[in-house]
């Protein structure tokens, strides 16, 4: 098809702002699915995705769409939705022309609409913004539209009013896709480059890549290279979802699909790789290529009853669909063998445990994630800390460098002063104000990773009567007075309960992890000594005193199983503990090093 | 569990069980921290419970060895029965028993007399356990006891005068208000009657009796797990002096008076329970009869099963029940003998938990045995909790 029939475009949106309702118009009025299937979600797929309303994978839909009798190809690209898949969704971005901004008329702008309106600037991509849900009683479509306008400066008047729910407003949306939106650049005689926007993993067919063809074409059979990691496979298989699957023979400039090419890995798929013939070269990549950005590392151990092996067995599939996640064996000398995972996010990590547990079986015991650091030496080395059991020495430690976000907190303009004092009790930078409407503002701030990662954003909700968002993004690292705070459990250091704090932090944070610990750890025969220490400075200490007493009376007539049962009962939900030397560390324990103690 | 699986092949199991355990589930008066199975009233059920266990016992009798190395007679309150009653009951049961068989009674002090003591020892009752559970008449009147201090020493001079050569004692303490002081008088007196054997117990509250609402309702406040330990050890050092010697965490006997039926449970060997609620180990198969008397009393007139649950243990399950029970002896577990019925030893089965205790010195390994420290007696469900949770 001509580069001028095909339109490429994202949907980006807030969370719950109707993103997949008014994709599943589209392909509706389109012919692409029944009116029964538009009650499904079709772009969201895995089962603990949907559970959790989020939209993770990326993927992409052709439609055909006729307009005053010209026949248009449209495809539209998803993005996922959550702040942890930031580097993802600027893929997709990378691989559209334009997008439609939806949002939604009784909420407002929030903070992933700044934050993706801002990557889509970034990237020159046109947006034509659409204000969904305009049949809610709630809805002042005319307010938001301005908020629109003072985001993208997109005069309000051009808005599209939407509702996903009655299908109004659906055709002109569609109408301004093909005339708003520019048709694909891009060389369709020069050297083939094409961008790898997302990947998934298929049990039959291995890696499943999804591109947009930028210049040249692919065609079945194609030997091709990545760019990026220099592999080299044989194309298979190329196609389209429409979004049924439907195999082609060879996609263009301009067109997006899926290809195939016999890679069992997805790690060996990178997001953001260009593909190029193995044969005739392109000189040059595509831009914005780099590697995922993990933002948080947690220790994974096989709890009691789950061997070390089926846990490395487990990671292996995971990570067949789950590029982002890596792991690398490690051990350690109080929690035995396990893994170092690196997630995109917090949430991403949960995700990654409860599909461990869930669809593996693999009882997972898992120390507190932490940010990454980046430490200077004394012999001028710089080294990434993922741990901090595995911070060098004092005496060696010349820096450490935390990771620093630069973080949008969107907030009603009357909780300005909370969320200011929020920001300000997690040493973060004040940068600026921007007002969205006279009632809703932008707060900018320089915020350490570490001070968010946890409860901040439930705090930004508590103080915004659940109205405030934020997004962020990794700016630098910085150096700053951390500190490693050790935790001693029976006068033995753990080094899976250390934590990096700011200096000024390491007093409250100290007490409170070991006020938590003591409600953790269950009483054991003999007296357990907790302390937090700087060094070998004690900073705070609490004891879990001996338990006294825990016999049960004789079994009566001889009713063994009663008896069986009440023991067992005892250890039910303790599942999930690590032996420390002579003393249970239950999964909770390990996750209180999380808490700020604020 | 399904019933066909409940049933036995007798051929199998025939004469191969040496105990035998009766359940009467009947009590002149609930005492207020009991949650076992017993009923108040009812002369009617009385005579239909005893012919329902007796016939229980033909059907299944052909499993026990022939004499029964014990017979233990529990409840409820097996002497609440009308001397006629028990007579019947008890002479069906002596029919199980010769010379050498432990045949034991459980009585309530305030079920004793002469007539029921004769009974008693007209058909073979050997031993006789006695419910004391305090001398104290206010701890008593806590407990919801229907007996006096008096009556108990009453039973006794009864019991004695009857020819009961084998007395033991039931004790209770951790009962609101009672101090380490009056614990002390309470075990003084139980050892100046010099019975041949002793039990104690530290009270546990169990929901659903009228103990457990007074300390939810703040009514009573319950001693201390710091005192109840302190009542436990000088319960210990105290029998010790006095030449009862311990055998479990909580029996005491003299030379030669170790309750062989208990004994029975804590090596895990077979047992046969007859009555409601009453539990049988056979051929690796564990079951427990229907709880509630009516039930009970209705499927053995309909001669159905009356076991209500059952399972089967095996490998694991059984090792891991065996050291539950035998790590409660004070001798603890015979390396050999467990790795002889088992086919590989303690800590090789389980060398997580067992290892871990060694290690701490919970569990103490000797050359033939592994048992538990002393210090660890009033902390023992940790250590088999964690034994069992390795299975
Ligand atoms: N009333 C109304 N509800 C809508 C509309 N669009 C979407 N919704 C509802 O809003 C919620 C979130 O929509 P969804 O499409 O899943 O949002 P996404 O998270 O952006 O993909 C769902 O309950 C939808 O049914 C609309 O136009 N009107
Ligand atoms: S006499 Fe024994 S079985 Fe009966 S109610 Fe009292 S404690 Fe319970």
């Amino acid at each position: 098809m001509n580069q001028d029939h095909i339109r490429n475009f994202s949907i980006i949106a807030h969370i719950d702002h109707g993103k997949s309702t008014l994709a599943d118009r589209m392909l509706l009025r389109c012919g692409a699915i029944t009116d029964r299937e538009f009650h499904n979600q079709l772009l969201d797929d895995m089962e603990l995705e949907r559970e959790r309303g989020i939209t993770i994978k990326a993927s992409a839909v052709t439609m055909n769409y006729e307009l005053d009798g010209e026949k248009y190809m449209l495809n539209m690209i998803d993005t996922p939705g959550h702040v942890d898949f930031h580097y993802e969704v600027s893929r997709s971005l990378a691989a559209c022309d334009g997008g439609l901004l939806v949002v939604d008329a009784a909420q407002g702008v929030e903070a992933q609409t700044v934050a993706n309106a801002y990557m889509a600037d970034n990237s020159k991509l046109p947006l034509v913004p659409i204000i969904n849900k305009i049949d809610l009683p709630a809805a002042r479509p005319e307010d938001v539209a301005m908020e629109v306008e003072h985001l993208i400066a997109t005069p309000a008047e051009d808005c599209i009013f939407t509702s996903a729910k009655t299908g109004q407003g659906v055709d002109d949306m569609l109408q301004a896709i093909v005339k708003q939106l520019p048709p694909p650049a891009g060389d369709p005689k020069g050297k083939t480059r094409a961008l790898i926007f997302d990947s998934t993993h298929d049990e039959y067919r291995g890696v499943v890549i999804y591109v947009r063809v930028v210049d040249g074409k692919l065609a079945i059979g194609d030997k091709i290279r990545m760019m990026g990691t220099k592999d080299t496979y044989q194309i298979n298989n190329l196609g389209k979802f429409t979004p049924k699957p439907v195999e082609v023979k060879s996609m263009s400039a301009g067109e997006v699909g899926y290809v195939v090419a016999n890679i069992r890995e997805l790690a060996s798929v990178h997001v953001g790789d260009t593909i190029t013939m193995e044969l005739d070269q392109a000189a040059k990549p595509l831009p914005g290529y780099h590697p995922p950005q993990h933002m948080v590392f947690s220790d994974f151990y096989p709890g009691p009853s789950t061997q070390f092996a089926d846990m490395r067995d487990a990671l292996e599939k995971l990570v067949l669909n789950d590029s982002s996640l890596t792991y690398s064996a490690i051990s350690s000398e109080a929690l035995g063998f396990g893994f170092r995972c690196g997630f995109l996010g917090m949430l991403h990590m949960e995700i990654v445990q409860e599909r461990l547990e869930r669809e593996h079986d693999i009882e997972v015991v898992q120390t507190a994630p932490t940010v990454p650091y980046e430490v200077l030496t004394t012999d001028g080395a710089v080294t990434e800390v993922d741990s901090a059991g595995d911070l060098p020495d004092a005496n060696y430690l010349e820096e450490i460098r935390e990771p620093i976000v630069k973080a949008n907190l969107i907030c009603p303009s009357d909780s300005i002063g909370t969320v200011m004092q929020l920001a300000e009790d997690r040493r973060a930078i004040y940068k600026a104000t921007e007002y969205l409407s006279s009632d809703r503002v932008i707060l900018t701030y320089e915020i350490p990773l570490a001070e968010i990662i946890y409860d901040f954003y439930d705090k930004l909700k508590s103080a915004t009567r659940g109205y405030g968002t934020m997004d962020f993004e990794i700016i630098e690292y910085r150096a700053n007075d951390l500190v490693k705070l050790d935790i001693l459990v029976n006068n033995n250091k753990v080094e899976a309960l250390s934590v990096i704090v700011h200096r000024s932090k390491a007093d409250p944070r100290g007490r409170g992890l070991i006020q938590r610990l003591r409600k953790e750890i269950s009483r054991h025969q003999f007296e357990i000594p907790l302390q937090a220490a700087i060094g070998t400075k004690v900073i705070a200490r609490e004891t879990i005193t001996a338990l006294r007493k825990n016999v049960t009376a004789k079994c009566y007539g001889g009713d063994v199983s009663r008896k069986r049962k009440l023991l067992e009962k005892q250890k039910k939900g303790k599942k999930r503990m690590k032996m420390v030397g002579n003393v249970e560390i239950p999964q909770k324990a390990f996750m209180a090093v999380l808490d700020p103690g604020d | 569990m399904l019933e066909h699986f409940c049933k036995q092949n007798h051929s199998q199991v025939s004469r191969s069980v040496g105990a035998l355990y009766v359940h009467v589930p009947f009590c002149v008066r609930k005492c207020r921290y009991c949650d076992f199975y017993s009923q108040t009233d009812g002369q009617a059920a009385k005579q239909r419970y005893v012919a329902a266990a007796i016939g229980e016992l033909k059907l299944k009798g052909d499993v026990l060895a022939a004499p029964a190395a014990s017979i233990f007679v529990g409840g409820g309150t097996p002497t609440s029965l009308e001397p006629d009653l028990l007579d019947e009951l008890l002479a069906q049961l002596h029919r199980y028993a010769d010379g050498e068989t432990e045949f034991t009674v459980e009585a309530n002090p305030g079920t004793i007399d002469t007539a029921t003591a004769d009974v008693l020892v007209r058909n073979g009752v050997n031993r006789v356990s006695l419910g004391v559970q305090s001398f104290d008449a206010k701890l008593l009147d806590v407990l919801g006891r229907i007996h006096t201090p008096q009556q108990t020493h009453e039973a006794l001079r009864i019991l004695r005068g009857a020819g009961v050569g084998n007395i033991s004692l039931d004790l209770i303490y951790g009962i609101p208000g009672q101090s380490l002081e009056m614990w002390s008088r309470d075990l003084d007196e139980a050892l100046a009657a010099d019975t041949e054997h002793l039990s104690a117990y530290a009270l546990s509250f169990e929901e659903n009796t009228p103990l457990w609402d007074d300390l939810e309702a703040d009514r009573v406040s319950p001693v201390n797990d710091e005192l109840q330990r302190a009542m436990y050890y000088h319960l210990i050092e105290t029998t010790a002096s006095r030449g009862l010697e311990q055998y479990e965490i909580s029996n005491f006997a003299r030379a030669g008076r170790r309750c062989k039926h208990n004994i029975t449970y804590w090596l895990n060997k077979g047992y046969l329970g007859v009555g409601p609620a009453a539990a049988s180990y056979i051929g690796g198969r564990r079951s427990v009869n229907a709880p509630d008397l009516q039930d009970y009393l209705e499927r053995i007139e309909a001669g159905t099963p009356p076991q209500a649950e059952c399972e089967q243990l095996v490998g694991r399950s059984e090792m891991g029940e065996t050291l539950m029970l035998q790590l409660r002896l004070t001798e603890g577990v015979k390396i050999a003998s467990f790795t002889k019925r088992f086919a590989v030893s303690p800590t090789e089965a389980f060398p997580r938990s067992i290892g871990r205790y060694l290690q701490s010195g919970a569990l103490v390994e000797t050359k033939t045995h592994i048992r538990l420290s002393r210090e660890h007696f009033f902390t023992a469900d940790t250590v088999l909790a964690d034994i069992l949770a390795e299975v």
